[in-house]
């Protein structure tokens, strides 16, 4: 899986992550079993996605703040 | 939202025993992430003057998005990266360094100071409903 894919992936356990925010553990119980599938090499490409994402903003916010 | 990354966190802490906290962190990095770059781009739409920003009081003066906004966001993607880099560089069977945890909080502290300067409205409403807070 690519590191855009993952972090698609990513985000999506997030918005099931407000259920689990709402809903108690119960759910997270299940959404566990589905975590521990993934392996490192997908984490890591998932952080080196964060990483260049993290880099290219944190340009664009220096820009910013000298009026660039 | 600040309760929507510590949520992670404490997911985080329920997953330890079984070996899956490095997974685990992985998520609380890329949901400051997600964080942070929804913040961004809220706040840049909401600069005064720009096409289809809301008129004052509802949007943000320049000076403000750029000494205020602009200078914290530059903080929390910082933090943001280090702490993608840190568990990247740490293997799957080593502890996670305890400076994962104020790196969390850096970003929460940051989040919390941006939305403090963007004006109430219904488009920071949107914002702050779209990062699960209240």
């Amino acid at each position: 899986m690519d590191p855009a894919a993952y972090l698609a992936a990513l985000q999506g356990w997030m918005a099931l992550g407000n259920i689990v925010v709402q809903g108690g553990t119960a759910l997270w119980t299940d959404l566990k079993a589905v975590f521990d599938k993934h392996g490192i090499e997908q984490d890591n490409a998932a952080l080196d996605a964060i990483i260049l994402n993290a880099a290219t903003r944190k340009a664009q916010a220096d820009r910013d703040a000298v009026g660039g | 939202m600040k309760r929507y990354l510590i949520v992670m966190l404490l997911l985080c802490s329920s997953g330890c025993a079984s070996g899956g906290t490095r997974h685990i962190v992985t998520v609380t990095a890329a949901t400051a992430d997600v964080v942070l770059s929804s913040v961004q781009d809220t706040a840049k739409a909401l600069i005064c003057a720009t096409p289809n920003a809301p008129p004052p009081p509802a949007c943000i003066p320049p000076e403000v998005h750029r000494t205020k906004i602009a200078t914290e966001l530059s903080k929390g993607f910082d933090a943001d990266g280090r702490l993608a880099k840190l568990i990247r560089d740490t293997p799957a069977t080593a502890p996670l360094p305890t400076t994962l945890g104020q790196l969390i909080d850096d970003i929460n502290a940051v989040v919390a100071r941006v939305l403090a300067a963007i004006p109430d409205s219904s488009f920071k409403t949107t914002l702050v409903t779209k990062l699960g807070g209240s």
